[in-house]
């Protein structure tokens, strides 16, 4: 049922282009029409919709900007839109279109693959208070996957709206909750408990994890113990016991009492909250890099303090609206870009660094939508087609008037091996305007650190060829030493060739 | 014996039961033990609802007689 709401800039000049992450649905469509978003839903499902709209709870979450915000379009509007294409003769009169409605375009998409923890389980949250909001006013939804929550900086928001549905009354059961089960309560389960990562477990599957594949994974006293018992072990135990050519299971339950069906609807909601409270994310998580800003930082106070200020002068200087932070780490960058007033995307190949990024964002209201990326393996493109997510980059290539790459330059040349000229052109293609860039050279601690002794394949690189090399894309506007360091910060600007390109 | 205990008790019972399952190498279907479960739980949450309205039931049962002994005393 997913519905993705975004396209990437580079897609933007297709027009009428069905969204390909929408097909599952036969209730409605959802295309890319001259950049906007639009969703003609089928006549048939236009009472449902119609009365999901005027609710509470929509009203609710809208405010809250929880829910995507939606607006109507006139039968010609639609019509004008929708001219010259195969979707025309829906409006030639002939026949119900059905109901056009527009819905705000999210800036940059970003998958569940492409989460934190702690924004799965936000995800996880925003369902469930949905399903609850909705059970009061006699509603339900058909499905309950992160797929149905995209990000707008750190605060989740549903967008499919055709996922909601009227209930029966009677019906004690919640048809999502399965699928609720794989893919948010498990994911998130086996990345607590073994350290499983998110993007393992949901890039290659769109619908989570099996019970019967984490029980696998559980040793014998852990199969007793919960949350493995409930989640695992006992929906392994109970699908080895049923005769899975007996479809009664399948079948609507109907009870002949509403109220009764309530208060278990209710109950479950309530079991499935403690269920994912216990599988929620450990804010002291530790990795290689999460203590990089505190214990392991490698410069003195003052040079820290230079490198802040010349960020912090940029920033004032050039005011840029959209800001990319490359190798974010814990986000020291991406808040000053956020405060003066950038939105940003800030990635890192990290998950307990980037989750520590969604924290600071989400307690100080900050527009920062951390992603786990790494940028020697960016995202790829997924599912049908190679078309239901488009790959990171081409969702991001010039979505940035400024790019940050601090502290990263290095890594990805000696570890990733990455050419230099390689990477100033990627981020020539990222942004639209300004990098900020740092260069480490082969004498400092940390460079040697991760060249393992191979400090003579990169013999080569010096502060000149560097420059040479940023030349190629960018002007070099100015750089500063930091201290005694052998750490220069560069400010560039892409030039203008290039930018009339882009 | 609390309700905790009880549902701690009743959960055991049941997994003693379903894990003397003989192992399946046959197809199995995916999905099918989650929604027994929640077939289960709704079970037990439905003798809860009538535990509850049969609590309610009595509740308002003893203060009828209690208001009828009161009126019969001022009588």
């Amino acid at each position: 049922m997913t519905g993705q709401l975004s396209e990437t800039p580079h897609h933007e000049l297709r027009t009428h282009k069905p969204l390909t992450a929408s097909f599952r649905d036969p209730d409605g469509r959802l295309f890319v029409v001259d950049g906007r978003i639009v969703r003609i839903i089928h006549h048939a499902c236009v009472p449902n919709f119609n009365a999901f709209m005027a609710s509470e709870a929509a009203k609710t979450l809208a405010h809250e900007r929880r829910l995507v915000a939606t607006s109507f379009l006139a039968n010609d509007e639609a019509k004008g839109l929708f001219r010259e294409t195969e979707f025309e003769p829906l409006f030639d009169g002939t026949s119900d279109p059905g109901l056009v409605v527009e819905h705000e375009k999210v800036p940059i998409p970003a998958f569940p693959y492409e989460w934190a923890p702690e924004m799965l389980h936000e995800a996880a949250l925003l369902t469930l208070d949905l399903a609850e909001r909705l059970l009061a006013e006699g509603f339900g939804l058909k499905d309950a996957s992160p797929g149905n929550v995209m990000f707008h900086g750190p605060a989740p928001m549903f967008i499919d709206l055709l996922s909601v549905e009227r209930r029966d009354p009677s019906d004690p059961t919640w048809l999502p909750y399965a699928q609720f089960v794989r893919t948010f309560l498990l994911p998130l389960l086996v990345n607590k408990r073994f350290g499983i990562p998110l993007s393992q477990v949901l890039a290659t599957r769109r619908d989570g994890l099996e019970p019967e594949e984490v029980y696998r994974l559980c040793g014998p006293f852990r199969k007793w113990s919960p949350p493995f018992l409930t989640l695992a072990s006992i929906p392994t135990w109970l699908a080895a016991r049923h005769r899975h050519d007996d479809p009664a299971i399948y079948q609507r339950k109907a009870l002949g009492n509403p109220e009764k069906a309530r208060f278990i609807l209710t109950a479950l909601f309530r079991d499935l909250r403690r269920l994912l409270h216990s599988c929620a994310p450990a804010s002291n998580r530790n990795s290689v890099w999460s203590r990089y800003m505190t214990s392991d930082l490698h410069y003195s106070r003052e040079q820290f303090a230079a490198k802040s200020a010349f960020v912090e002068h940029v920033l004032a200087e050039y005011h840029p609206r959209q800001v990319l932070d490359i190798g974010c780490n814990a986000g020291h960058f991406s808040v000053l870009a956020a405060k003066s007033g950038a939105r940003v995307v800030a990635v890192d190949s990290d998950p307990v660094v980037v989750g520590t990024v969604w924290r600071t964002a989400n307690v100080e209201g900050l527009d920062i939508l951390p992603l786990v990326v790494d940028m020697a393996r960016p995202s790829p493109a997924i599912g049908w087609r190679n078309q239901e997510c488009p790959a990171f980059l081409d969702r991001t290539r010039g979505a940035f008037d400024a790019v940050l790459m601090l502290a990263v330059v290095h890594h990805l040349l000696i570890s990733e091996r990455i050419p230099l000229e390689d990477l100033l052109h990627l981020a020539a293609e990222l942004t639209t305007d300004v990098l900020v860039v740092e260069f480490i050279a082969p004498d400092d601690p940390m460079f040697r650190h991760l060249a393992r002794g191979r400090d003579a394949l990169f013999n080569w690189l010096t502060l000149e060829v560097f420059e040479d090399a940023c030349r190629r894309h960018f002007t070099i506007v100015r750089s500063q030493r930091l201290g005694h360091a052998s750490r220069w910060l560069f400010l560039l600007r892409k030039r203008k060739t290039h930018r009339a390109d882009a | 014996m609390t309700l905790k205990n009880m549902l701690k008790i009743f959960l055991m019972l049941l997994a003693i039961w379903i894990v003397s399952a003989p192992n399946a190498y046959a197809y199995i279907d995916p999905g099918s033990g989650t929604l027994l479960w929640q077939l289960l739980l709704a079970g037990m949450f439905g003798a809860i609802f009538w535990i509850h309205r049969l609590r309610l039931w009595l509740k308002s049962v003893v203060t009828w007689i209690a208001t009828r002994l009161k009126l019969k005393r001022q009588q």
